[in-house]
């Protein structure tokens, strides 16, 4: 289908969605390390309250852990309506039918994890917990793509083409790697007080693998795409450059997770480290682990750009057709 | 939680087990909802114990009522390590150096109290408030800011509290009680239907568990506090060293406790080694691990001995390391009269014993010898000082 008038505004409003949802998922991360989860008991009210008429006073002056759980929820409530706002768009604007199929099952995913996290209030259920703490970087990643394919790189006509197949499929091994670490990173988060040791201790050693796991994958693109057949496509660089960064800055918040969670190895190297005390709920305690688990939704995020790119521009696939970028 | 546990109690568990649990059900309640066991609240000399809001606050899941009172602390806190009945296997144990402190023994290693003695509430307190440097306890004192998080501290120490007595009760049901039972001829500890069909037989039954839950809980009434005998000349703050007459007594101390650390009757330097950097040549294990290894006839040193113990819940056993002192953190407290009190005292549960004293032992410690111990100890932690005491050569 030919459409020289592709708009600009399904892909703006994308942009905003998922830009949007990336604090939310600071701000949920945080709610677990808090541990604010059941800090409102009720819901979709707020204490008794409309959410949206909670007294500003109680909610910014009250516990910290209601501060969050609260701004969890109006800032989820405001991406729902942004991701409406997508739909409205994308169905007065977008020609193809499967982006704005896509567009609805980005607003359809927000109002299942929307309510996950409801139910997980109702049932004071930790395992819905964990689930809306999977589902939560999966529909980052969505809008993520929803901005792919309705960017204007997507539409260029005349960009090279390879046959980058196993290119491709370490893409979506890395895609596929990143997620799964995720989960097992929210198992681990989200472990119940009377889950067996040996347990946890198995969580901590295939996290620590699938840590292992993405780091090649992440190598293997790289290297990949350096490759004779790969080095002419365009548009991966960033995407790569990215996913090396936020490798670099994954591992060591694991590393700072650790350290403020369980405690520095090697105390006897020097007296100060011997000093260190974890405090319980710290600041930078907040920020490193929450940091943890928001990276690991950026690399899951940036894993899929490059995978859509990667697979836009295979040669083997045939493309609908693109417009010429606009100049 | 409790389903999971009647699970338990009817698939899993032994039947002196079985007995135990089904006694501390009705004694104590479950992690949801416990409650004190009624020969506790109606003993007036319990009162200082039983603080029912606690309870209230600190177990069950966690979260806020509607009055915005925040409830399930411990297990917010606490249970991830210490497990959510405080023994000590909480999911993240078997990966802590050291293990978290499992309460059912009833003893603590960091307290103001004499030698086997319980802690006082204020000791607990301290260890949550300040945390222990080093090691996977976390210092709670953010919790003590702002005004919803004003009683959060001493309300985790008291369920603490409850958590040993229940455990330690525990403990005892099972090591005490139920050997006497013949269980084969389907004799009960404690049988809870017998309340309405047979009262006397269960008022019987009832009258001896609460002989040991009352045993168990009085030792936690006023603990003796260990009394500092105080010998001023002897007492040095390391920090205040500028006098040259002051540091050359601190010194001169010092390198008698030095003698004193590496000799016989003292014998410190066997665990902490000859530099108090924690070489020594002893390796021995706490009493945790003892309890299940050492006194069950299961050498701790043999893997093979110890592993099939692992699928009952048990940790691999860890050696109890002395400390380097040299690091200068001194976990109990790092003031003279800590070290005092950990010296006189020792440290409970652990291999570092109350030192030999006189006049009870005849050739032990004088009071003098155990300040020259502590300063040598404050010496070692000191860097500029342990460099000075190695080149003193002051007259004894």
């Amino acid at each position: 289908m030919e459409n020289s008038k592709q708009s600009d505004w399904p892909h703006r409003w994308a942009i905003a969605v998922a830009v949007t949802i990336f604090p939310l998922i600071w701000v949920g991360g945080l709610v677990t390390t808090q541990d604010a989860g059941m800090a409102v008991p009720d819901w979709p009210n707020t204490n008794g309250y409309n959410m949206f008429a909670y007294p500003l006073s109680a909610w910014i002056y009250g516990p910290f852990d209601l501060f969050i759980e609260h701004g969890h929820r109006l800032l989820a409530s405001f991406v729902g309506l942004l991701a409406i706002g997508l739909c409205a768009i994308a169905w007065l604007k977008e020609p193809r039918a499967w982006v704005r199929t896509l567009c609805f099952l980005l607003l359809f995913s927000i109002i299942i994890q929307g309510m996950m996290g409801g139910f997980r209030v109702l049932f004071d259920a930790r395992t819905l917990a964990m689930v809306h703490g999977c589902i939560g970087p999966l529909v980052f990643a969505l809008a993520t793509a929803v901005v792919v394919v309705t960017s204007p790189w997507w539409h260029a006509k005349d960009l090279p083409t390879a046959n980058p197949t196993w290119f491709r499929w370490l893409a979506i091994g890395l895609t596929v790697s990143a997620v799964t670490q995720l989960i097992l990173g929210a198992q681990l988060r989200h472990v119940q007080p009377w889950t067996k040791p040996t347990s946890f201790v198995t969580l901590v050693h295939l996290h620590l693998t699938f840590a292992a796991i993405v780091t090649l994958f992440v190598l293997g693109v790289a290297a990949a795409s350096r490759s004779r057949s790969n080095r002419q496509l365009l548009g991966i660089g960033w995407p790569i450059f990215a996913l090396l960064v936020l490798l670099v800055v994954q591992i060591g918040l694991g590393v700072g997770t650790w350290i403020a969670n369980y405690a520095l190895p090697w105390i006897e190297v020097h007296p100060e480290l011997a000093r260190y005390t974890i405090a319980t709920k710290g600041y930078w305690e907040s920020w490193i682990v929450t940091g943890h688990q928001a990276t690991g939704s950026l690399i899951i995020a940036t894993a899929l750009v490059l995978t859509l790119r990667v697979w836009r521009r295979s040669s083997r696939i045939e493309h609908e057709t693109t417009i010429a970028l606009p100049t | 939680m409790k389903a999971r546990m009647e699970s338990d109690l009817q698939v899993d568990l032994s039947a002196i087990e079985l007995q135990t649990q089904s006694a501390l059900y009705d004694l104590f309640g479950t992690p949801d909802d416990p409650h004190w066991p009624e020969v506790l609240v109606s003993d007036p000399r319990c009162v200082s114990l039983i603080d029912t809001g606690a309870l209230d606050r600190a177990a069950g899941p966690v979260r806020r009522d509607a009055k915005l009172v925040e409830r399930g602390l411990y297990r917010k806190h606490c249970a991830q390590c210490h497990g959510i009945t405080g023994d000590g296997t909480g999911p993240t144990a078997a990966l802590l150096n050291p293990y978290p402190r499992d309460f059912r023994r009833g003893s603590f290693k960091f307290k103001s109290t004499i030698q086997a003695a319980k802690p006082t509430l204020a000791d607990l307190v301290r260890t949550i408030e300040y945390g222990l440097a080093g090691t996977s306890m976390p210092a709670m004192s953010n919790l003590i800011h702002g005004a919803h998080y004003d009683n959060d501290i001493p309300i985790l120490a008291a369920y603490v509290r409850f958590l040993s007595i229940r455990g330690e009760v525990e403990r005892r049901l099972m090591m005490e009680l139920v050997p006497s039972i013949d269980l084969d001829a389907g004799q009960k500890l404690y049988d809870v239907q017998l309340k309405e069909s047979h009262p006397s037989k269960f008022t019987a039954q009832k009258s001896k568990v609460d002989e040991i839950v009352v045993k168990v809980a009085k030792a936690w009434i006023e603990p003796e506090r260990s009394e500092i005998v105080a010998v001023d000349e002897l007492r040095f703050d390391v920090n205040a060293m500028q006098d040259d007459a002051l540091r050359d007594k601190f010194l001169h101390s010092a390198t008698r406790g030095r003698q004193l650390f590496q000799g016989e009757v003292a014998a410190c330097s066997q665990c902490h080694g000859k530099a108090g950097d924690g070489h020594g040549k002893l390796v021995d294990f706490d009493e945790w691990t003892k309890d299940w290894t050492i006194r069950a006839g299961i050498d701790p040193k043999d893997a093979k001995q110890w592993k099939p113990l692992k699928k009952l819940g048990l940790l691999k056993p860890m050696s109890s390391s002395a400390r380097n002192l040299q690091l200068g953190v001194f976990r109990g407290g790092s003031s003279p009269e800590a070290l005092h009190r950990s010296i006189v005292h020792g440290i409970d549960g652990t291999p570092m014993p109350a030192a030999a004293r006189q006049p009870s032992v005849k050739n032990g410690l004088t009071e003098s010898q155990i300040w020259d111990l502590v300063n040598y100890c404050l010496a070692l932690g000191a860097p500029e000082l342990r460099k000075s005491l190695e080149t003193y050569h002051g007259e004894l």
